[in-house]
């Protein structure tokens, strides 16, 4: 949506702006809806090759080269587009800046070992396959990224006099995928274009899906400069946002004629005062305040204040409801904070004299070590195994919450929640609001899994309390005693699923499940696995603890299926329950030794009537 | 990435308004509503202009300040801004497709109104003419289009010289999808139309791996003298106006390590940055970072950097106690490498700061709110200045990290409130004042220096009377107010459309004022500015001395019919 290059010119203002611009940019990495992720599929997975960790010090921490292309729809490369490599860890800028080649090609050197997302950047083109989940890269693998043209949402801006409103931004509101899932949380997508002098404006570069379309409004993010920053948003075709028209884009097609007719309205005036944490209010460090709606979690208007300037901030030409106020800063970084959210109802009038105060948001840290493997086992070490190392590993704090669950407003929503360890398998998470934590790992290869979440202490209880319960947070909490253990000999199971009766279909959307077959393990979910179907019904489960499972296979739950990123059911001890179960009754047991490969199984679905039964909700 | 992208909106933001000012608040008192108005007539064409939007600003812009408030014309084109408390203003109709007859200026058209308590000033008319409008396709060799890329526009008079630009809405020079831009709301006029990256922009881009375009004017040429020069009418569309690209050219990494200059070290977490430089070893000015850092062996890397002559350093976002000598690169068709950037321990001065002036313990409290900053005096290629330090609640400071020089030490009191009245009186060292800087060497560690600063609340009113003759509307005339047998900077501003103008926060004592009248010199975004054009004629200057909370007045004649014997050109 904005320009890439960036011309930075003179003197001690610049310094100050491209300092706040790394604040403002941390806030602001959801919003793009423009970046490729890449291809979840297996294509990067075909060249996991050895990398050499057993040099001198400072060529040890180079672990090689990530490679990759990037085509378009058609398979036709991409010149000339930028494709930057991140390395996991806190937000911060890239790792690389790539650029691609006559070919598509690009081609990182050099980098430090580690795991590294990768992403492309080409104007008006979307991923052709909308990652949910961030993708990673070790040194050594090739990644295929794959764009397509985006859609097109163009229309007029017009006055109640029927004249164009000239200048005038328009921006989206994403509230579903392509397919038809909601958008949770702060859903705005992008930060639109303006009018021309005929009023006609054209976002482009959009991912599929269903959206709002939004003139003016949104907040001030620098200066105020337009006439219309003042007045409540018009959404199309000419309402408030409870009453707004939904506009579908599909894949790389134009949607026209999606003609707003301005209102203009004056709204109200949201202010108040910012203290508490704030650090040193010297330089040009920010404040980003962000007010979204309760019902909806939707951003409804944003401001950034620098505490250097003054504590005082107003959102400008925000409508009668309800939401939720929360102030941030510094996300990503040791010295992040942030406001509770506080409930802002606007009826008919300003509302003043709102003092957000900013706590420490708190943090998670550790150390992952690999298991120390008994002498008489190494004789049994896994053939063809990737040399891995502890800081290709990646550690993601995800909240736990219950199904259906409301995002928090704010909060977070811009921080990575990832942490990565360094070559001493230290990892740290920071930015982390007050909450109920999962800790979700990224294994580098196929030769290692988790043996166990602890932390120092004696165990609450005989489980594993980490792996079986998460880890509560409170406001401004730094943990610091988490341990991962990880092992090698890890098994894999890879195979199919067939209809149990000939001639039948498998239903769409089935999941494998594995759970571990063991009593004691009821609740140790770090034993359960589960993993969607292809087209094809095949599976994959890999990183598989040794043991003994059951194997179940059964539909996602409608609940689930509408979320794009469906927290895992075993998180929950009722569902991790019915699973054992379900899988108890249904009986197939398999036993996985270490650094066993088991392919081409085949696995019978038999659909269950009982299932019918199954929760039902409001989606 | 993601996060650059979105960096770079900001921060190109921010660049375009580069002046941050203090914010002067439209005060919102709902006891007693303030009496003051503005009046006027906005015309198009030459008739009445119905329901065009006014808006109406503080005339210094700042940051977190409110929306400009607004008023809309009757049928007849009058429009009224009511209920505003004494204070400067600009006003402008917000018409983005229309512009303001023989109106030039920079980031802020409109008029200037300096309005006095209860003052009801009349008479802010403008007359507005329809913009005209450039459109056109840019595409690459194959006739692709080029997406997303900026477009440069260039204002030239009847030989093709470039002439002052007026300002123009920024958001609208980028090709959207299908290449296609559309340019509205410019003055009638001749204009040059470009894409891709000038040679002598004296700029870089950070954030991008990829080629750059190199700059090409419609009608395919790179050359700016063979460029057709646009033709564009009031309400008139030029079309067709297409820009075919050609390769984008190769862009390479610069590589090399941040060491400690003593020790040879690699330093590691530094952030880096990186710039052009002329061929007289000077920066131009221009730089960019990313907030990359070294990592743990020191090691930096720059990437899309175009041929060409670069300083690379260390870059320093919060006061630190080292300087980095910049270490030049050249780019010609292959990376660089083993680029050294060298740190050094610089030298400090410590000292007290002082207020004089008040007693009153609010203002000597806001001590710990003023800013200092350094700038060293250097014949060296070096970095970009160090950021502005804080002063503790006691008053002592110390500044560190300095390059040996001509150290100048003054007050930042840009960007808001509490600086506001402060003012930098003098710089002692030993007792002794120091005008032209204090001379630090290497390793040295000054201490003792006494910063006085001076507050005041005295104000300057004043009113600009033109004689013979009337002033074009090009003309802008800057006051300055220089306080006698002092230090300080002078305080300027800039007359209303009414030739009045107000100085506030001076410190009592004599001044001098000058009045200079000037031409506005915009610049089109993108392209350098124009040569700056000075009326040649000698300015106005009247003494006045100033007392705390009074309110002095001045009138300043400017007779055009008294020109200088070798003026007008």
């Amino acid at each position: 949506m904005t320009r890439f290059t960036f011309y930075a010119i003179v003197v001690c203002v610049v310094v100050g702006a491209s300092a706040v611009s790394t604040q403002v940019s941390k806030a602001f990495t959801p919003f793009s809806p423009i970046l490729a992720s890449a291809n979840t599929g297996n294509e990067a997975s075909g060249q996991r090759s050895a990398s050499s960790n057993s040099q001198s010090d400072a060529a040890k921490r180079r672990a090689g080269s990530i490679t990759g292309r990037l085509v378009d729809e058609s398979g036709q490369p991409i010149p000339n587009a930028g494709v930057y490599v991140r390395k996991a860890g806190p937000v911060s800028g890239p790792s690389r800046s790539l650029g691609t080649d006559e070919d598509g090609r690009f081609r990182a050197d050099d980098l430090a070992a580690g795991a590294y997302s990768v992403s492309a950047y080409v104007p008006g083109y979307v991923p052709a396959t909308e990652a949910v989940e961030r993708e990673y890269y070790r040194a050594g693998e090739v990644v295929n990224l794959r764009m397509m043209k985006g859609g097109i949402i163009t229309g007029t801006v017009t006055n109640s006099s029927g004249e164009p409103v000239v200048g005038v931004r328009v921006s989206l509101v994403r509230v579903r995928d392509g397919e038809s899932r909601p958008i949770r949380g702060v859903g705005q997508s992008g930060g639109g274009r303006q009018t021309d002098d005929r009023g006609v404006y054209r976002i482009y570069g959009l991912a599929p899906g269903t959206y709002l379309v939004v003139a003016g409004g949104g907040g001030q993010m620098g200066f105020s400069s337009s006439g219309y920053d003042s007045d409540v948003p018009t959404y199309y075709p000419s309402t408030t946002r409870d009453a707004a028209a939904e506009v579908v884009v599909r894949a790389g097609q134009e949607t026209t004629g999606i003609d707003i007719r301005y209102r203009g309205d004056r709204g109200y005036i949201v202010s108040g005062t910012l203290s508490g944490s704030l650090g040193s209010d010297s330089g040009m460090r920010g404040v980003l305040l962000m007010l979204s709606h309760t019902a909806s979690s939707a951003l409804e208007s944003r401001t950034f204040v620098q505490p250097r300037v003054g504590r005082g901030f107003a959102l400008y030409g925000v409508p009668d409801g309800d939401y939720e106020l929360v102030a941030q800063m510094d996300i990503g970084t040791e010295s992040s904070a942030a406001s509770t959210p506080r409930h802002v109802v606007v009826k008919g009038s300003d509302v003043t004299g709102i003092e957000l105060s900013l706590v420490p948001l708190g943090s998670i840290s550790g150390r992952a070590v690999l298991e120390n493997i008994p002498e008489v086992e190494r004789a049994s070490e896994c053939k063809s195994k990737r040399i891995t190392s502890l800081d290709e590993l990646v550690l993601t704090a995800r909240r736990d919450e219950k199904p259906g669950a409301k995002d928090p407003p704010g909060v977070g929503v811009f921080a990575a929640n990832e942490g990565s360890p360094d070559e001493k398998g230290e990892f740290k998470i920071l930015s982390l609001a007050a909450a109920r934590y999962r800790i979700e790992m990224r294994l580098p290869g196929e030769d290692w899994f988790v043996r166990s979440l602890t932390r120092a202490g004696p165990p609450v209880s005989n489980q594993n309390d980490v792996a079986a319960a998460g880890l509560g947070l409170n406001t401004g909490q730094h943990i610091t005693d988490l341990t991962v253990t990880l092992a090698e000999g890890a098994a894999a199971l890879r195979g199919k699923v067939i209809p149990a009766s000939e001639g039948s279909r498998l239903p769409a959307q089935l999941r494998v499940h594995l759970v571990p077959a063991e009593p004691e393990s009821t609740d140790d979910v770090i034993r359960f696995f589960e993993a969607r179907l292809d087209s094809e019904g095949a599976f994959s489960l890999t990183n598989l603890a040794p043991g003994r499972y059951y194997l179940h296979v059964r539909p996602v739950s409608d609940d689930q299926l509408m979320e794009r990123n469906p927290q895992p059911l075993v998180w929950m001890a009722t569902a991790r329950a019915k699973l054992r179960r379900d899988a108890l009754a249904a009986n197939v047991l398999i036993e996985l030794q270490r650094c066993q490969r088991v392919t081409e199984y085949v696995l019978k679905y038999t659909s269950a009537p009982a299932r019918k039964a199954e929760s039902k909700k409001t989606p | 990435m993601r996060t650059l992208s979105r960096s770079v909106a900001f921060a190109s933001m921010l660049v375009l308004y580069s002046t941050i000012s203090i914010p002067s608040s439209i005060a919102q008192d709902s006891k007693k509503e303030p009496a003051g108005s503005i009046t006027g007539r906005v015309t198009l064409g030459g008739k009445p202009a119905p329901r065009v939007t006014v808006m109406l600003a503080p005339a210094n812009r700042a940051l977190q300040q409110p929306p400009p408030a607004r008023a809309t014309t009757d049928e007849e084109g009058h429009f009224k801004l009511k209920a505003l408390p004494a204070g400067s203003y600009t006003v402008l109709p917000h018409t983005p497709a229309l512009v303001v007859a023989a109106e030039t200026s920079m980031a802020q058209p409109g008029k200037t109104v300096t309005l006095g308590d209860g003052e009801e000033v009349e008479g802010i008319d403008f007359s507005l003419v329809k913009g005209g409008v450039i459109t056109g396709r840019v595409t690459n060799a194959e006739g692709r289009p080029i997406v997303e890329q900026h477009v440069n526009l260039i204002r030239v008079d009847e030989r093709g010289q470039r002439v002052s630009t007026p300002y123009f809405n920024q958001f609208m020079f980028s090709t959207d999808d299908r290449g296609v831009y559309r340019l509205y709301g410019l003055s009638p006029g001749r204009y040059k139309v470009s894409v891709g990256d000038a040679p002598d922009s004296g700029m870089v881009r950070i954030g991008f791996g990829g080629g750059a375009y190199p700059r090409t004017f419609h009608p395919d040429v790179t050359d700016e003298s063979n460029a057709t020069a646009v033709e564009v009418s009031g309400g008139g569309e030029a079309t067709h106006i297409d820009i075919k690209l050609g390769r984008a050219s190769k862009s390479y990494v610069a590589t090399g390590r941040i060491i400690d200059s003593d020790t040879g070290k690699p330093l590691a977490n530094f952030q880096y940055g990186y710039g052009p430089i002329t061929p007289e070893q000077r920066m131009t000015g221009g730089f960019g970072w990313t907030g990359n850092r070294t990592n743990n062996i020191g090691e930096f890397r720059i990437e899309g950097v175009s041929p060409g002559r670069y300083a690379a350093f260390a870059v320093a976002t919060e006061q630190v106690d080292f300087y980095s000598e910049p270490a030049v690169f050249e780019i010609s068709d292959s990376d660089a490498s083993a680029i050294e950037i060298k740190v050094r321990r610089g030298s400090s001065i410590s000292g007290v700061a002082v207020i004089e002036g008040s007693e009153d313990a609010d203002v000597l409290a806001r001590i710990s709110k003023l800013e200092l900053r350094s700038y060293v005096q250097t014949e060296d290629l070096a970095a970009p200045a160090m950021p502005a330090i804080r002063m503790n609640p006691d008053g002592t400071f110390r500044i560190t990290g300095l390059r040996p020089g001509k150290v100048r030490i003054s007050l930042n009191t840009f960007g808001y409130e509490a600086a506001k009245g402060f003012s930098l009186m003098r710089v002692e060292r030993e007792g002794a004042a120091q005008r032209d800087g204090i001379d630090v060497v290497a390793g040295e560690n000054v201490s003792g220096v006494r910063v006085v600063i001076g507050y005041g609340t005295c104000v300057v009113r004043g009113q600009v009377r033109v004689q013979g003759g009337e002033l074009t509307p090009d003309t802008r005339l800057r006051i300055m107010a220089r306080r006698l047998e002092s230090d300080s900077m002078p305080a300027s501003t800039v007359a209303d459309a009414r030739g009045r103008f107000t100085i506030e926060g001076l410190l009592p004592g004599e001044y001098e004022i000058t009045l200079n009248p000037m031409f506005v010199t915009p610049s089109s975004p993108g392209a350098p500015p124009p040569p700056s054009r000075l009326p040649n004629r000698k300015p106005v200057k009247q003494n006045v001395t100033v007392a705390n909370g009074v309110e002095t007045e001045v009138t300043l004649v400017l007779d055009l019919a008294a020109k200088d014997k070798d003026g007008e050109k």
